[in-house]
Parts: C-alpha cells; sequence; structure tokens
C-alpha cells in the first residue's frame, strides 16, 4: 500500500509496520513527493516496491541511492526493519 | 587548535576562513574555494541549487574530527552553502592551518576530498539551454 503524504503536513497518524520514506534532492524530484508512507519488511522489500510503482526514473536513481534507517545508515537488504521506521533514499552526493 | 563547521544559506568567504585558523604556532595557511561556474559538461549553467540532508551539520563535524586528528593541524575552518547559488559564488569554503607549508596543502586537499565524498549535500543546476539535472544522479 503506497499512500502520497502532502508536502505541507507532518507524518502524523503512523499506522504500526508502516516506515516513512523521505526522499532528498533527486529521488524527490523523481517520486514526486518528498515524503509518504509505505508498508515494507525489509529495505529490499522497499526497493522493489518503488521501482515497481514509482518508475524508470526512480528505479534508476535507487541503483545509486543510499538509505538511512532512523538516521543511520542502512545496507542490507534482508535485516527486518524497526518498527515505524523513517527511511531516507539518499542520491549519490554532489557537494563542494 | 581551532576547528569551525558550518552549513549555512549565508555567503562565505574564502578570506574569513583563512583568518578563523590564525594560530601563534601557524607558519603556513592553506585556502579553498569551491566556487559556481558557467559551465558544465560543455552546457552553459545559469544557476545552482544545493540542497543538505538534516544530518550535513554532523558529517561535516566528524569530516573534520577525522582529518583534526593529524597532529600537524593548528586550525582547520570550512563551511558548505546550501540555498540559491550564483555564478561566482563560493559553495565551499575550506582553511587550514599548519606549522608548515607540505601539511598545509596535504590536510587542505585530503579535507576537501573528504567533504565532497561524505557531506549529505545535491547539487541542482540549471542550464542556460532551459534543461536541469541533478549532478552525479541518473
Amino acid at each position: 500500500m503506497t499512500t502520497h503524504v502532502s508536502d505541507a503536513e507532518p507524518a502524523s497518524g503512523r499506522i504500526d509496520g508502516v516506515a516513512t520514506v523521505r526522499y532528498f534532492a533527486s529521488a524527490r524530484a523523481a517520486a514526486g513527493v518528498s515524503e509518504e508512507a509505505i508498508s515494507a519488511a525489509t529495505l529490499g522489500e522497499l526497493r522493489e516496491h518503488l521501482g515497481q510503482v514509482l518508475g524508470e526514473r526512480l528505479r534508476k536513481v535507487l541503483t545509486v541511492a543510499s538509505f538511512l534507517v532512523d538516521g543511520t545508515v542502512w545496507r542490507d537488504p534482508d535485516i527486518p526493519l524497526p518498527a515505524n521506521a523513517t527511511i531516507d533514499v539518499l542520491p549519490p552526493f554532489a557537494g563542494g | 587548535m581551532i576547528i569551525r563547521t558550518a552549513v549555512t544559506s549565508a555567503p562565505l568567504s574564502v578570506a574569513e576562513h583563512e583568518a578563523a585558523v590564525a594560530h601563534p604556532a601557524a607558519g603556513a595557511v592553506v585556502s579553498f574555494a569551491g566556487v559556481v561556474r558557467d559551465h558544465d559538461g560543455g552546457k552553459g549553467v545559469l544557476r545552482l541549487i544545493y540542497e543538505g540532508h538534516p544530518s550535513a551539520e554532523t558529517v561535516l563535524a566528524e569530516v573534520v574530527a577525522e582529518i583534526a586528528k593529524d597532529p600537524a593541524v593548528r586550525g582547520i575552518a570550512v563551511s558548505h552553502r546550501v540555498g540559491e547559488l550564483a555564478i561566482g559564488d563560493v559553495a565551499l569554503a575550506a582553511a587550514v592551518s599548519t606549522a608548515h607549508r607540505g601539511d598545509a596543502f596535504a590536510i587542505c586537499a585530503r579535507l576537501v576530498d573528504e567533504v565532497k565524498a561524505r557531506l549529505p549535500v545535491w547539487k541542482h543546476q540549471h542550464f542556460t539551454d532551459g534543461t536541469d539535472e541533478w549532478v552525479n544522479s541518473p
């Protein structure tokens, strides 16, 4: 299930087992929203779901993106995500 | 030792960073300015928008703390600007002071490389032909 959350609203009324996904930079541009609530048990499941639901452009960004789960870098696609996690999708950095 | 880091939407001055790392034991100050240029990949650039992740300040402080472990360092000041920048604006300002120049050159280069690799900041480029691009992203 995918629920789009408008830019103006905070992620209130969370449901157990549902992650809050926050998109940054090109990921936000590809997703069309800055934040949404998505039900996923693992990072692998989340990536697969996002790639299918949100199309080619986001799928490409996801191949090179890194992820933070509750503020910590998360690489393993199979470890269960914490309950009510906040997952940040970070495209490759381009500072300087 | 002097350490100063910032992620800010305010204009940056390299001279101000150089002054910030002044230290009685420092015989060398090396600085760097990352400046918005008017071309990239053969296209004309109109303007740039830098976007920072909420953790950018923390990450920058971590990077600098690692580099400051080098006993040669007397001072480090580094700032990254976010928001909309114009051609010629400084996006990244850095200064390092050490006793001797060899260390200052090497440490400043390492500082800039590490910041570029690790700071969660993104660049949205707008070109003169009306197109735009998120740098480093498909």
